[in-house]
């Protein structure tokens, strides 16, 4: 009987072989070689998660900071060093590599293949991202937290005169560096999406969550140039006394916004597009109905990337721009109302039209948070894009509370939906629903507690950025900072009761079925937790939700043997899996993908060496650790085997 | 949900040529973000320089043309042996594919030999502390240089591992050569912007 | 707009609530779905935006039309304002205007951006070193605004306010008669005293005094008429003799990070300081 006609049963044990081949050696040498994009996945999204806990401290110190007039509790320079951190660390440490951990451990999953295309680049990834968060949070060691703003604006930040200390000189440097991460990252999940897909998964079969990941990182290869060369020329600026900005020597300060915001604008689209991809996945899963109009949507997903890029004049309304290219960014930014709200009506129909009740388990709820708070947000966006009402509101509160709407409501909310959905799945536990659903009435209530009344405060007048205001602005106004202050409290309980829940049922959860959703991706046709090589055969997709075509029936086949090699068998120990081609994922090849190596980790580490020298201007522990690159890089070619 | 989680009818296919290999699909998009970073530097530049009363700013002289012209045909010119080696290795001819390749590296070193001459002689007139029209100037060559020394590593490991015959050769070299086309096209842009606009 | 804005978001609201509670099988939708897709997610936003945009564009185009009868510099300073007229009166943290008039505020910024913004009386614009905005605020009635910079600064961001002090156009002519003047001579001995401390001292190399040949420093407020002011220090302490005895002692403690140091006085000639400032009207 050849194995084509043979059924495989699901289980772990005939593929024992495969998964040692796969899995990574045990103990800390197996951890730092690791190139797994699920174990990578799942450290970006726990580093992440950290970032968020500490970024969310910082705000509540801020918060404690603004709870009533004249307060002394941190004083002025560590609220805006708080102001600083907490912005950057949400941005940049939080925000951008949560998608790139769900982007690593859903993706490859998702498109039905074992590894992401450069296995050994993925790892590097995510050492750098480490590195760069390290060495931005070193800066408290030293007594130099960065205090420009997170957009570190010149000449403030620009000019030693200005912002003495090494504060800004961490800043520059680490989002430089982090800036390799992103980009390494995103080319990596492009080149998977293209060539790793399964057998017959078309474009148009391709699930919204990794469109929602292709276009964020199409977004990054063309957008991150703009922020690392802002960082490089703030830090060339500052450090080695260059005049890009300087206007005294013929610079152009405002040349920076420019450079900042042709970065600025397009990242918070591309952390909000894959977060729309989850939104999408986790619909239709708990309303049992295909995605309404998902040609639409993924439409909507490219438009929203490609209109993003010529918008970011939209956050120098007040920079004096003349009044043409005003009018121009302006409905420019109002009209990406459209593709959104293409999205947001597709989001509504598939819950209209389901043909069951919407179960509300708590991905869901955290979903249908996501509806509200966007929508809200996503309206005070059209508001500020209109210019004479951005004169009035640009830098207040009300831009403050339009931003945590959509980044909070608009990000974050399906941030957790997409934790609470995938938890099973890369733990083997699920999560104890009661508490998630505690946690997310506490989030959601402590939001719109804290931020509505923001938006209020800032029509009031009150201007972002300031440690403390003076009584006087009358009793609304106090008691409106207040209620701000106590419902940050309030997601803070909501969001420990949730990292307990993580924590807790990570171990001690009931064990998780497969298919604990009943959901239509190919990640869920495998155990929970995935074994080490994902898949043992490669499935053929007719469909963007391939389990529902097999619930209704539809012959379920994949390719397991291709010439003559049984891919459910390793072969030689190599890591091998198939690539498909380009569009229509019909050709197929067999490749072997990279051992796993500590090279990465140790280039990781040596690059961080380099940036260290540049912050401490010492051009010794900058030869040191470029001497590093090279060998790391050398090294790293041992074990890559021939395609 | 138990439907999803049955088993499948396994499947024996033949493997067929899927298209470029992995890593050119890399090197493309490195290119796209590359090229953007470039386009940035120019669009700073020429965003400082509409915005300045004089050009080059201070006392700094404008920059030479002649010398770097003889540079820039150089550079452009060596696409051709890199073209070449790139047809030869997929081919297979290993001989042709090391000639190309080492042509190539040649007329590059040449390029950045030229780099360094020209930076003596600037270096002796102006600083980049300066003024903006500096910072900018040593900003953007010493970064094209760079991209070009890049280059030169990348072909002068390809080039031995040609001579030292390692199998098989297409792939490296086809995502070599593409970045070497992309680092002349850049030269083509920054000459234009920061020398021929300037000088002629 | 912002109506517009919520009875949207109402509306669409309302379709989400009916979507969680009632079942396609009871109800028939009157469009179908694709259709719902198209009609609120491409033509609702397309009207709503066009309409917006044509009432925004033109309040953009009008607010380029009005015509200022008069100029007045003001130049930003981490953390106060530097306010020129045009004959030369100088003053801080205080604008003076006629009431009814269009003005012309000429921003320029002496060190990082800042922004201008009176909620009161419109937008705000920044202050950018290196280039020049303008911008025109009008006050119909007479009366005291408050304005403030809006633009991060860096520490003391917070107390960098001002006012705005819209006056009828005689008390508004007087007042700026009145600057012109330059510093009245100190009277009586304490006051004597307090102008030679403050020329010794550092203050002189900061603060201009016009008519006292010493105090002639840029680096903060012109305080020929210092006394006259109702505020200092952007905002950060009412003008009363225990406000200034207080600014004078410890600025780094009323506004932590300013660029004013504590110049050591003795408890004497700190009442003599003070009392020279006091004749500063
Ligand atoms: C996830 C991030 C995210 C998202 C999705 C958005 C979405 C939008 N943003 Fe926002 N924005 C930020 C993050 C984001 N923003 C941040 C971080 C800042 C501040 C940075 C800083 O200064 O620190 C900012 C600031 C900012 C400004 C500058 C304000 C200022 O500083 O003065 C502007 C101005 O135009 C703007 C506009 C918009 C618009 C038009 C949208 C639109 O995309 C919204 C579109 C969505 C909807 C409209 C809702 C759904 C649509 C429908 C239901 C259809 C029906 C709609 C209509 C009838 C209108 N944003
Ligand atoms: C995704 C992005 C994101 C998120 C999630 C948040 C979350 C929050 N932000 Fe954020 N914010 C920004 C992005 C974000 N912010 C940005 C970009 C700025 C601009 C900065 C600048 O101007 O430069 C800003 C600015 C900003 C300001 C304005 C500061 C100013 O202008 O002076 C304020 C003020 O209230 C604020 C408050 C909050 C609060 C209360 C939360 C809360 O939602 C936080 C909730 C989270 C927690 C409370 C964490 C819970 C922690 C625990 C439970 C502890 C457990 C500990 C262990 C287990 C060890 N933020
Ligand atoms: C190194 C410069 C410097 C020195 C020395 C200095 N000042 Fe100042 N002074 C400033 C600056 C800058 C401000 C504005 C501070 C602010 O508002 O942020 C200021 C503000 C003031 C003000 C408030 C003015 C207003 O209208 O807001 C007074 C009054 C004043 N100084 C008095 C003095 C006296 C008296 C001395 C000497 C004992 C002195 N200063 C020494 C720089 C200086
Ligand atoms: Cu000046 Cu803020
Ligand atoms: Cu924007």
């Amino acid at each position: 009987m050849t194995l084509a006609e043979r059924p495989v049963p699901r289980v772990a044990a005939p593929f024992a072989a495969l998964q040692r081949t796969w899995d990574d050696r045990p103990g800390i040498p197996g951890m730092l070689e690791s190139v797994d994009h699920k174990r990578i996945g799942t450290r970006y999204l726990v580093t992440a998660f950290a970032f968020l806990l500490i970024g969310g401290v910082e705000a509540l110190l801020m918060r404690l900071q603004l709870a009533g007039p004249d307060a002394e509790v941190v004083g002025a320079q560590a609220y805006n060093e708080l102001m600083t951190m907490h912005g950057t660390t949400m941005i940049f440490l939080f925000n951008t590599p949560v998608f790139a951990g769900f982007g690593n451990y859903v993706l490859p999953l998702q498109v039905g293949t074992r590894d992401m295309a450069f296995p050994r680049l993925n790892a590097l990834s995510y050492w750098v991202y480490l590195s760069a968060g390290g060495l931005l949070y070193s800066s408290f060691l030293f007594g130099a937290v960065p205090d420009g703003g997170w957009f570190a604006y010149v000449p403030l930040s620009g000019n030693r005169a200005f912002s003495g200390g090494l504060g800004m000189d961490f800043w520059a440097v680490g989002i430089a560096f982090l800036g390799v991460s992103t980009t390494v990252g995103a080319i990596n999940f492009l080149v998977t999406a293209i060539r790793m897909r399964t057998p017959g998964m078309t474009w148009p079969r391709v699930p919204v969550f990794v469109w929602g990941v292709v276009v964020m990182s199409l977004m990054i290869v063309f957008a991150l140039p703009a922020i690392t060369l802002a960082g490089l020329t703030l830090e060339a600026d500052r450090n080695f006394g260059f005049n890009f900005f300087d206007a005294a020597a013929g610079g152009e300060p405002i040349l920076y916004q420019h450079l900042f915001w042709i970065w600025g604008h397009p990242e918070v689209y591309l952390l909000f597009i894959p977060a729309t991809g989850i939104v999408s996945t986790i619909i239709p899963v708990f309303c049992r109905r295909r995605l309404v109009g998902y040609p639409l949507v993924v439409a909507s997903l490219v438009a929203t990337g490609f209109i993003s890029f010529g918008l970011w004049l939209h956050h120098m309304f007040a920079t004096g721009v003349p009044a043409l290219s005003a009018d121009f960014f302006s409905v420019a930014s109002a009209l990406i109302a459209i593709p959104t709200g293409v999205q947001f009506f597709a989001w509504v129909s598939t819950i209209a039209t389901a043909p069951v009740r919407p179960r509300l388990e708590p991905p869901m709820l955290f979903a249908v948070g996501f509806l509200v708070t966007f929508l809200i947000g996503g309206m005070t966006g059209i508001m500020v894009a209109m210019v004479p009402f951005d004169w009035a509101a640009h830098d207040s509160y009300f831009v403050v509370a339009h931003f945590h709407y959509v980044l909070f409501g608009g990000t974050v909310f399906p941030t957790f939906a997409g934790l609470h959905y995938w938890f099973p799945k890369m733990t083997g536990r699920m999560l104890d629903r009661r508490t998630a659903i505690v946690s997310f009435w506490l989030i959601f209530a402590g939001f719109h507690v804290t931020f509505f009344p923001q938006h209020i405060l800032g029509l009031m007048g009150m201007p972002r950025r300031v440690y403390t205001y003076t009584e006087g602005y009358g009793t609304a106004f106090d008691v409106m900072n207040l209620i701000s202050s106590v419902g940050a409290f309030v997601i803070a309980a909501g969001i420990a009761l949730m990292t307990w829940n993580f924590l807790r049922s990570r171990r001690r959860g009931a064990e998780a079925p497969a298919d604990p959703w009943g959901a239509d991706t190919l990640e869920w046709s495998i155990s929970s937790p995935a074994p080490a090589y994902n898949y043992a055969a490669f499935a053929d997709v007719e469909s963007h939700a391939p389990l529902w075509d097999w619930d209704e029936g539809r012959t379920r086949t994949a390719v397991a043997v291709v010439d003559d090699e049984d891919l459910t068998q390793p072969l030689g120990g190599h890591h091998r899996t198939i690539v498909t081609s380009a569009l229509e994922a019909d050709e197929v090849e067999v490749v072997t993908m990279p051992s796993p190596a500590a090279w990465p980790f140790a280039l990781a580490l040596a690059s961080l060496v380099i940036c260290i020298g540049i912050v401490a201007s010492s051009w010794l522990i900058a030869g040191v650790g470029a001497l590093g690159v090279t060998v790391a890089m050398v090294a790293w070619q041992q074990g890559i085997a021939e395609r | 949900m138990t439907a999803a989680v049955v088993d499948a009818t396994h499947r024996t296919v033949t493997s067929r040529p899927t298209g470029r290999s992995l890593g050119w699909w890399g090197m493309v998009w490195t290119i796209a973000t590359e090229g953007l970073l470039f386009g940035l530097l120019l669009f700073s530049y020429f965003f400082i320089r509409t915005n300045s009363p004089t050009w080059p700013q201070g006392e700094i002289s404008d920059p030479e043309l002649t010398l770097t012209a003889i540079r820039t045909v150089i550079l452009l010119g060596s696409t051709i042996p890199a073209h070449m080696a790139h047809r030869a290795a997929q081919r297979g001819d290993r001989r042709a594919t090391a000639w190309g390749l080492g042509t190539a590296w040649l007329m590059g070193a040449v390029f950045l030999a030229g780099h360094f001459y020209d930076l003596t002689k600037e270096l002796a007139e102006f600083r980049a502390d300066d003024n903006a029209y500096a910072s900018l100037w040593y900003a953007i060559t010493n970064l094209h240089a760079l991209h070009v020394g890049v280059g030169l590593i990348i072909f002068g490991f390809l080039w031995l591992r040609t001579l030292a015959r390692m199998e098989p050769q297409g792939e490296p070299v086809e995502g070599g050569v593409l970045y070497w086309h992309f680092v002349d096209v850049v030269w083509v842009f920054v000459y234009t912007s920061l020398y021929l606009s300037v000088s002629l | 707009m912002s109506v517009t804005a919520t009875v949207i978001t109402l509306a669409i609201l309302i379709w989400l609530v009916r979507g969680l509670t009632r079942r396609r099988r009871d109800i028939t939708p009157r469009w179908s779905e694709q259709r719902l897709l198209i009609a609120g997610g491409v033509i609702m936003p397309l009207v709503v935006v066009t309409a917006v945009s044509v009432l925004a564009v033109g309040v953009i185009q009008a607010s380029e039309r009005t015509e200022p009868e008069m100029r007045i510099e003001v130049e930003g300073h981490q953390y106060w304002w530097e306010v020129t007229y045009a004959d030369g009166q100088e003053t801080a943290n205080e604008i003076h205007i006629p009431a009814g008039v269009p003005v012309e505020m000429v921003l320029t910024s002496d060190d990082v951006n800042h922004s201008f913004w009176v909620p009161a009386l419109g937008g705000k614009l920044d202050l950018i070193p290196g280039s020049t905005n303008e911008k025109v605020i009008e006050a119909d009635e007479p009366g005291v605004y408050e304005g403030l910079c809006a633009e991060y600064c860096g520490i003391q961001h917070a107390n960098m306010r001002f006012l705005i002090i819209a006056q009828p156009r005689d008390e508004f002519d007087a007042w700026l008669a009145d600057q012109t003047r330059p510093a009245a001579a100190p009277e009586g001995v304490e006051a004597r005293r307090g102008q030679q401390v403050f020329e010794q001292q550092a203050c002189s190399g900061c603060h201009t005094v016009r008519g006292n040949r010493v105090a002639d420093g840029e680096q903060g407020p012109d305080l020929t008429h210092v006394a006259s002011r109702s505020t200092l220090a952007g905002l950060a302490i009412v003008n009363t003799e225990a406000g200034r005895r207080r600014w004078v002692a410890h600025p780094q403690i009323v506004k932590d990070g300013n660029e004013m140091p504590a110049v050591p006085l003795t408890p004497d000639e700190l009442d003599a300081v003070l009392a020279y400032l006091d004749g500063l009207r």
